[in-house]
């Protein structure tokens, strides 16, 4: 592999990710980690779970994303009453044909938007879960391919707390980014305003294929990855799961539980979708450290006793980052 | 005159001597003889006219030998003639030989005309036999055992404390001296070592890596990795910066932010980083000029960047 040639590849293919930028910048103000992050999971064919306050375009963020591909978008509001079927779909029975007939659920698109995800109970969570995970459903006896690429982005808001049914661990485990969305300034809330009530509203066009996606998402598989990334990508997470190792012996108490092996993996492929976005055909540790926070946020359990002392997981991670030695 | 009133004197005493004296009666003891603290008892009739009074006369109650506790009187008939029996109860303390009744006497009527002697009886006190070869003969009692309370220790440990601690005190004092003693008598070196300069640390950390020659022998990873550190250690000594925690980018951010830095220095730095992340990162094979040229830049740096710190050496 030549690092140079590979460069060069990247530069060319990777065009389109300032065309979708620009795109999504007609809708969205601001928010350019929320839409970076979009991308990068676009590209690492890794699942993303935004979570702000109510009114921070996190939902049109995701169909402005949607919108610029040329792809299926469906969306669906979770809400208590949400059953398994009206996710995945079910079986009804035709009169005409005297037989039961699938009738595919809106979980069969390119992009799912699962807004607001935790309004729904367990099992509905689980049936989408389910599908990131397998990339395939089962409605009877017939088991379905979902199409690629897939990508469901879930939306949820840390306030009113009351009738909510958070993801369990296991469930947040899947999702390769959880995005934590802030207020934008003043100057962005400003640019909001102007675009809001303007009287023509900006409208994107598609401009990148569900092939130039796929084509993009082979490219980012090349990028290299070193020895010594990969060492430090496993000191990151081995320090969340033993953090005395690491002269982070404060954080033990912390920590109920560390991160997965998934999150090793996520945090690689993230890494890699960076370098890709930065049009770089390899990752430097300035890639880990910048999505490290996105990657490991949701994978790290607390201690009550971080619960107590109001430590966040975010706390622990930049700990983490700030004592684990650069390559 | 005279002697005819002696006569008549004299026969009126005589007279009247003949009508004092009166009639014995004998006494009589339960027992004669007893042991000391024994009840006693003694009694005595005297005939009896209802018609005149009888008193009893006691000369002494209480002997140094003999103690009357009471006396009991009742009327007895013997022969067709009354008498009142007398009954007295005595206890003696003192062994001997004892006269009981002396003293005793019972007057009849008002006037003395009559009175009836009690003859004493001769009774004999004996002390208690006492065998003390049949006596069981005890030991002596122990003195009793009896526990101390904390309370009454208390002082006992208080005063122990107090020794120690002034024991304790004495040894120290002691050892201060001694020590003081030793350390007038030995003065400590103390070892100053020389400071020196990050820029001369790093030039010669430069100059030991050239010498590796890790170039020539196409070690390009490991030449630009020890590069990348000798830089990280001259900017966390020089700057503050702590490079060796921090991404190229972020550690160019905080050298672009420091002001004592020329902006040709700075793109020094980033040529370096960007070369040395490349090979280091992207397996990047560069020659051995540029190898040459980029160690030659960095001690540029190292030189644009360098502050002279004060030598500390002691004088020779």
């Amino acid at each position: 592999m030549d690092i140079i040639e590979l460069n060069k590849r990247i530069e060319q293919e990777s065009a389109f990710v300032d065309a979708m930028t620009f795109e999504i910048s007609k809708v969205i103000v601001g928010q350019k980690n929320m839409v970076e992050r979009l991308i990068i999971a676009l590209l690492a064919d890794g699942h993303i779970l935004l979570e702000g306050v109510p009114g921070l375009a996190k939902t049109q963020a995701i169909t402005a994303l949607a919108k610029t591909i040329n792809a299926k978008f469906s969306r669906i509001q979770f809400t208590p009453d949400l059953l398994p079927a009206d996710v995945t779909g079910t079986m009804i029975y035709s009169q005409r044909e005297e037989a039961f007939t699938v009738k595919k659920g809106p979980v069969f698109s390119n992009f799912v938007l699962a807004d607001e995800i935790n309004r729904a109970p367990a099992k509905v969570q689980s049936a989408l879960l389910e599908a990131m995970q397998e990339r395939q459903v089962t409605i009877g006896e017939e088991t379905f391919k979902l199409d690629e690429p897939f990508l469901v982005l879930a939306t949820q808001n840390p306030l009113e707390q009351e009738g909510t049914y958070p993801l369990p661990e296991a469930q947040l485990d899947r999702f390769m980014m959880k995005v934590v969305i802030n207020y934008p300034n003043k100057e962005e809330e400003k640019e909001i305003l102007r675009t809001q009530i303007a009287a023509k509203r900006a409208t994107i066009t598609p401009i990148v294929s569900i092939k130039d996606i796929i084509r993009a998402r082979e490219i980012v598989k090349e990028v290299y990855l070193d020895a010594k990334i990969e060492n430090y990508i496993t000191d990151i997470v081995f320090a969340t799961r033993y953090p005395e190792e690491y002269g982070l012996g404060k954080l033990k108490s912390l920590i109920s539980y560390g991160a997965s092996p998934r999150a090793t993996i996520n945090l690689a492929l993230a890494s890699r979708a960076l370098a890709f976005v930065r049009r770089r055909g390899y990752v430097i540790p300035e890639d880990v450290r910048s999505i490290c926070m996105d990657v490991m946020r949701h994978r790290i359990g607390l201690t009550y006793e971080a619960e107590a002392e109001n430590i966040k997981s975010e706390d622990i991670v930049t700990e983490i980052i700030n004592r684990i030695d650069v390559p | 005159m005279k002697i005819k009133n002696l006569i008549i004197v004299v026969l009126l005493a005589i007279f009247s001597i003949n009508i004092t004296i009166g009639q014995t009666v004998i006494g009589v003891a339960d027992k004669k003889s007893y042991n000391i603290g024994d009840r006693i008892e003694f009694s005595f009739k005297i005939p009896f006219d209802a018609k005149v009074s009888q008193t009893l006369i006691v000369g002494k109650s209480n002997s140094d030998s003999l103690e009357l506790h009471t006396t009991i009187i009742d009327t007895i008939r013997e022969n067709n003639k009354d008498y009142l029996h007398y009954k007295q109860y005595y206890t003696s303390f003192v062994s001997g030989t004892k006269n009981l009744g002396e003293g005793v006497a019972v007057k009849i009527g008002d006037s003395a005309d009559k009175i009836f002697e009690i003859t004493p009886m001769r009774i004999e006190i004996l002390e208690y036999p006492i065998d003390t070869t049949k006596i069981e003969i005890k030991d002596i009692k122990t003195v009793l055992e009896e526990k101390f309370t904390f309370k009454e220790i208390l002082p006992i440990i208080y005063v122990l404390l107090a020794i120690l601690i002034i024991i304790i005190g004495i040894c120290m004092l002691i050892r201060y001296i001694k020590k003081k003693r030793q350390n007038i008598e030995t003065p400590e070196v103390v070892k100053v070592e020389p400071k020196i300069s990050p820029h001369i640390k790093a030039l010669q950390s430069l100059e030991d890596l050239r010498k590796k020659k890790l170039s020539e022998r196409k070690l390009q990873k490991q030449y630009y990795t020890e590069l990348t550190e000798i830089i990280w250690i001259y900017l966390e000594e020089r700057f503050g910066i702590c490079a060796s925690e921090m991404t190229s980018s972020e550690i160019l951010s905080q050298v672009k932010a420091n002001s004592s830095i020329s902006q040709k220095d700075y793109k020094i730095l980033d040529d370096v980083f960007f070369m040395s992340d490349l090979v280091k990162f992207a397996k990047y094979e560069t020659d051995q000029i540029i190898d040459k040229n980029l160690l030659t830049l960095t001690q540029q740096f190292v030189i644009n960047t360098k502050e002279e710190i004060e030598s500390n050496e002691p004088n020779k």
